[in-house]
């Protein structure tokens, strides 16, 4: 049986490590970090103790001039001591604080001039879409990190910024940076692991996409050994022409990007692919999944609520809908959702009409799970 | 300002007035060469001068926003300007909790520079309280309005911590003194985001502060300027401090 480090047990040894590091202080404090994850419902916030090698430190590369649309503190932190124990002279940074996004800052982020514009995705499209600034429309380079990338989102920010080599960083609050910088072979999503970091897949399916696990140095000579990180994925064995021997395809964020429901795996990116086929009725939608338990077999279900300017749909349109939707979403590489319906996986799917939009809180969150 | 001026105040006017710097001060200067007749200059002029054109060297940096008065302003800070900040004091173990975001980052790094590993202070109270737990701080910088933040961790601990350090422009010593049994030692630090800090007092009924090294100042007609001879990123000298809240100085 596969085994591999859960949360509970990945805490234990933070607090190990943080008991290691008030015995014996750093000599070089430059070479470490703290920070705190905001846990989730089931969990409480999860503390880190970073120790960085040079190759994390590269991150801007010969950027000289870096500007940061991250939110929390220990993420700004972190591009902070990239830039200050950086290899790169005159190397400097500046972040955009959510509160000050507008037209004074637009100013400011002008007269910066960055030649990097750095952050989570969703920050982002945020800033280009609330701040008209020259400078970050003509970045040469915007490297994003923390969100699964979509082809919508890829179309948005090389619109925003339509001179940019658009760059992606995996990483996550456990490990900061678990891939490579920028192997110029490499499409959307896709990875090469850091020196130090280990990838692999567990529970996969047939096509081989399963739960990501890391194992990673995590403090000292203490190794962190497959923890399931929460995301989806897969691994491409073939050579990468750069010689890297795997590479990581990325499918999404359990719980955000994608849902595993009854053995079929819904996907944000795919939802938001069939509505767009069907703008001709719906403008908005959210999507919730569940599951019922039918005579002691369970069965999947999704409850699409959908929002449109001119009106909410009439009855016949939500038939027209849920037909349309259930016969273009696939939930496994080769069925479609009402395959699964017809083989008595699933529940028919169901459509509801809100009479407003849907409201907007930071991230989009589309597609969630009923609890 | 002592007549002839400090040899570090020289310095830095021969080096602000040379000819590879940039004209922000010399423009505001119009040609005046007596120290004490050198128009003061304000967060307005800041503000009303990019960054660019104000920025006297090139180095490793950091840049912070300065809100002032309806606007924003840049200020830049090098690494090596922040190191070389005197104030304190600092454990071994901190934990860097302000208000302004950009202030909580530049005051870590500092602690950094200082080659102690600190812990950062996140936005949400819960999380910053709960690191402070993990991190078993020994000492806190912060601000008055975020101390109150941290009273939960503050009231498990089962020791005092070694230090605190208050900074800002102005301090309630009355409501900051209910702190004392948190702490073997409270430290009032007069620091603006763009000048760096200043000047600093030890917490009591009636501090009296004390000028930083290489800090200078001048009582003018609308308050004080402030004046230090480092060679910053953006220099700062015969400053118009914003009204300091009934500050005395030693």
């Amino acid at each position: 049986m596969e085994s591999f480090t859960d949360r509970e047990a990945l805490r234990q040894q933070y607090l190990k490590a943080r008991d290691l590091l008030i015995a014996a202080p750093p000599s070089d404090a430059s070479r470490y970090m703290l920070r705190s994850t905001s846990g989730t419902s089931q969990s409480a916030p999860l503390h880190i103790i970073f120790e960085m090698d040079e190759e994390v430190m590269a991150r801007f590369g010969d950027c000289r001039r870096v500007f940061g649309a991250v939110g929390t503190m220990s993420v700004r932190l972190l591009a902070t001591l990239f830039v200050r124990y950086g290899k790169t002279p005159r190397q400097k940074i500046f972040f955009a604080s959510v509160s000050d996004i507008g037209p004074d800052m637009a100013s400011l982020a002008d007269d910066f001039a960055p030649d990097m514009f750095y952050g989570f995705l969703s920050f982002n499209l945020s800033v280009l879409a609330r701040m008209d600034s020259r400078a970050l429309k003509s970045v040469p380079n915007v490297l994003v990190t923390g969100e699964y990338l979509t082809e919508a989102q890829r179309e948005l920010l090389a619109q925003g910024c339509p001179r940019a080599k658009i760059l992606q960083i995996y990483a996550t609050s456990e490990t900061t940076s678990a891939s490579k910088d920028f192997c110029p072979y490499l499409g959307v999503n896709t990875y090469h692991a850091r020196r130090g970091v280990a990838i692999d897949i567990i529970n996969k399916d047939e096509d081989g996409v399963g739960d990501v696990v890391l194992s990673w140095n995590m403090f000292r000579d203490m190794r962190v050994s497959r923890y399931k990180i929460g995301d989806s994925g897969k691994i491409i064995s073939e050579p990468c022409r750069c010689g890297e021997g795997s590479t990581l395809m990325l499918m999404g964020r359990s719980g955000f990007d994608y849902l595993k429901l009854v053995g079929a795996l819904l996907r944000k990116e795919e939802f938001d692919r069939v509505s767009g086929l069907c703008r001709d009725l719906i403008d908005e939608y959210r999507a919730e999944a569940y599951s019922v338990n039918q005579m002691g077999k369970l069965l999947g279900g999704v409850e699409l609520s959908v929002y449109r300017a001119r009106g909410e749909l009439t009855e016949t349109e939500k038939l027209l809908l849920a037909e349309r939707f259930s016969s273009e979403l696939f939930v496994t590489p080769t069925q479609t959702f009402a395959n699964l319906v017809d083989k008595n996986i699933f529940l028919p799917l169901r459509i509801k009409t809100v009479a407003e939009p849907f409201p907007r809180t930071g991230k989009d969150v589309t597609l969630k799970m009923r609890h | 300002m002592t007549d002839p001026l400090p040899q570090d105040i020289q310095e830095l006017l021969m080096w602000v007035t040379g000819s590879s710097a940039p004209p922000f001060y010399r423009d505001h200067w119009r040609g005046e060469k007596t120290f004490e007749a050198l128009p003061p200059v304000s967060r307005a002029d800041f503000l009303a001068t990019p960054l660019s054109l104000r920025r006297y060297k090139d180095e490793k940096a950091l840049v912070k926003v300065v809100h002032a008065g309806g606007g924003l302003f840049s200020s830049e800070w090098s690494f090596a300007d922040i190191a070389r900040e005197s104030w304190g004091p600092l454990g071994i173990r901190p934990l860097v909790y302000l208000a302004d975001s950009d202030e909580m980052l530049e005051k870590t790094m500092w602690c950094y520079e200082q080659n102690v590993l600190p812990l950062i202070g996140e936005v949400v109270p819960e999380i910053t309280n709960s690191s402070a737990d993990f991190y078993r701080i020994d000492s806190l910088v912060t601000d008055a309005a975020s101390l109150q933040k941290l009273l939960p961790h503050l009231g498990r601990r089962t020791e005092p911590l070694e230090s605190i350090a208050v900074l800002g422009g102005s301090f309630d010593c009355a409501a900051l003194l209910a702190y004392a049994r948190y702490a073997k030692r409270i430290q009032l630090v007069l620091s603006l985001p763009e000048t760096g800090a200043f000047a600093q007092a030890p917490l009591s009924a009636d501090p009296a502060f004390a000028l930083l090294p290489g800090c200078y100042l001048e009582k003018g007609e609308q308050g004080f300027l402030l004046t230090k001879a480092a060679q910053l990123v953006t220099p700062i000298i015969r400053y118009a401090l914003p009204r300091l809240g009934g500050v005395r100085f030693a």
